[in-house]
């Protein structure tokens, strides 16, 4: 596959991982693009990828770990930017699904970095070996880790957000 | 076969467990209430992840792919900061040169002909033809002090 045909194929759905990690869109097209940017040199070194969707995300999960250690990362953006702009009835829809997703970002930040990683992962449809290959962690233990994440993920929506969920 | 736990019907639901055991497991799940109410709960769980995780990021869904700026080739600017370690590092060495404790040379090992030749030349550097050319004649008396040495050519 080449480099155009995987930056086209996972584009996307890089971005959206990264917003779904709470990052700010701005930050998010950074890291995209510099995620891009090392397999591209990477693949003018000659280098040989054998899972390049396996690969793309190690690469932006460990810069989003090297951002959240970072002085600049103020913590994710979707909580404090979302404010209805008037107050018509699709704005007041819109001003809605807003308030929901920032409630499911709110949420994922009481999970842990690995808990958030494996649910959005497995959300994506990435397989177990794929999985185990972005958080670096043993095949044979993704199962069991996801299992507690999703023990945790209900627990947190449980205690915080039944209400929200509930009905759907 | 025994009823599966819930880390395996994950994986059964996942189709992570090797496909020669796929048909027996769902016949036990079939048969089995404990396991169908487990498979049950874990695709509910698989719901309920794309409910919560899923939707919380199709706003990106909607943003156009833009195009991929092929990286140059870039030199690293060499800043002050980086120099730095370089410099103290050519400080360090600078100084030990220069407050080494060996400058004054080693007699003891140098022969006495070998001596009274660089005193008679006045430290001056020799030709080393001549020098392997020339002899030299010491006088010494009984006690071993030098009397008169004599180079010859």
């Amino acid at each position: 596959m080449s480099f155009d045909d995987v930056y086209r194929k996972y584009y996307k759905e890089l971005r959206r991982f990264g917003r779904q990690l709470n990052i700010s869109a701005e930050k998010c097209e950074d890291l995209t693009q510099e995620t891009f940017m090392k397999f591209c040199i990477g693949i003018n070194k000659g280098v040989i990828f054998n899972n390049p969707r396996a690969w793309l995300y190690k690469v932006y999960l460990n810069q989003f770990k090297t951002l959240c250690n970072s002085r600049e990362y103020d913590g994710g953006s979707e909580g404090n930017s979302m404010k209805a702009d008037n107050h018509s009835e699709d704005a007041l829809e819109e001003y809605s699904k807003k308030e929901k997703r920032r409630i499911v970002f709110e949420m994922l930040d009481k999970l842990t970095d690995n808990d958030k990683a494996i649910l959005i992962l497995y959300n994506h449809g990435l397989s177990y070996a794929e999985m185990a290959e972005v958080l670096e962690i043993n095949p044979n233990s993704v199962g069991t880790t996801l299992v507690r994440a999703i023990d945790r993920l209900k627990e947190t929506l449980k205690i915080h957000y039944h209400e929200m969920f509930e009905q759907n | 076969m025994k009823c599966l736990s819930r880390i395996e019907i994950q994986e059964f639901l996942d189709k992570e467990i090797e496909p020669s055991l796929m048909a027996g497991i769902s016949d036990h799940i079939e048969r089995c209430e404990n396991c169908s109410k487990l498979l049950g709960q874990a695709v509910a769980d698989k719901a309920l992840i794309e409910n919560v995780i899923g939707k919380s990021g199709t706003m990106e869904d909607n943003i156009p792919v833009p195009e991929f700026v092929q990286p140059v080739l870039y030199k690293k600017r060499i800043t002050f900061y980086r120099v730095i370690p370089f410099l103290v590092a050519a400080s360090i060495i600078g100084i030990i040169f220069l407050f080494r404790s060996d400058k004054t040379p080693v007699m003891e090992n140098i022969p006495e002909a070998e001596i009274l030749l660089y005193e008679y030349y006045d430290g001056k550097d020799l030709n080393k033809m001549w020098h392997e050319k020339s002899q030299i004649i010491i006088l010494q008396d009984e006690k071993g002090n030098v009397i008169q040495s004599i180079i010859t050519n």
